[in-house]
């Protein structure tokens, strides 16, 4: 499954490929800047089997960029293995983690 | 982690999986300011990458104090004072990248801070963080 994203009110639905890494910065940064502070961001990981720490750098920029503390951004439909490098990096503490 | 790019030399791998992810995570936020001040494409807001830094700069911390304490770690007051500088020092400079009055000084500030940011984590990391480390595996402390 490739990169999508769609849209619905102020809730922008993001559904990430098998690989989540540099080769889509690109791609998450235009998806993901120039929306409302309101906006909430739903990060749909079913298809995340490979993540690195650059994925991690995108998800840390996009709290700010969407407002810090405030920022509304779910991880959602994460396998176990990719759940636990978000827990050794200490995600946890700083995103919804379904 | 597969497709790995891999930001933080190898130097500085501790073998502790979570502080070396997070070690790793500061190499990943430096490299974006770096990569922001060479003015390369789709580059993020300056200060949205130094909130980015402070944020998980605490959260580091905390877990690694957090460690310390549950571990009975005796160099921990002294290891905290190293976390303290890394705070104050961030701390200045970022106030002084909101005060500045252009464009050009607050790049100037934002590369202080990059310069700032790596010495600290090379002496850090390869010194302070590396006893922690040593220690915590030898409690098994994960």
């Amino acid at each position: 499954m490739a990169f999508s994203v769609s849209k619905e009110g102020d809730r922008v639905t993001i559904r990430l490929p098998e690989v989540f890494g540099f080769s889509v910065r690109s791609d998450f940064k235009k998806a993901t800047t120039g929306h409302s502070t309101s906006t909430s961001f739903f990060l749909d990981f079913r298809d995340v089997t490979r993540m690195d720490s650059s994925a991690l750098g995108m998800l840390l920029l996009l709290r700010e960029t969407s407002g810090g503390f405030y920022a509304d951004i779910t991880i959602a439909n994460v396998r176990p293995d990719i759940r636990k490098l978000l827990q050794l990096a200490n995600f946890h503490t700083l995103f919804k983690i379904q | 982690m597969t497709e790995q790019e891999c930001y933080m030399p190898e130097k500085f791998i501790l073998q502790h999986p979570a502080i070396d992810m997070q070690h790793e995570v500061l190499f990943v936020l430096y490299n974006e300011l770096l990569h922001t001040l060479q003015s390369c494409e789709d580059e993020y807001d300056l200060a949205d990458i130094f909130l980015g830094l402070n944020v998980y700069v605490v959260s580091h911390f905390q877990f690694e104090e957090d460690a310390m304490l549950a571990s009975g770690y005796d160099e921990r007051e002294k290891h905290m004072e190293g976390h303290s500088q890394l705070r104050l020092g961030v701390g200045a400079l970022h106030a002084r990248f909101l005060a500045a009055s252009s464009r050009e000084e607050a790049r100037e500030v934002a590369q202080a801070i990059a310069d700032f940011l790596l010495e600290w984590l090379e002496n850090h990391i390869a010194k302070v963080d590396r006893r922690l480390t040593q220690y915590l595996l030898e409690q098994s402390v994960q």
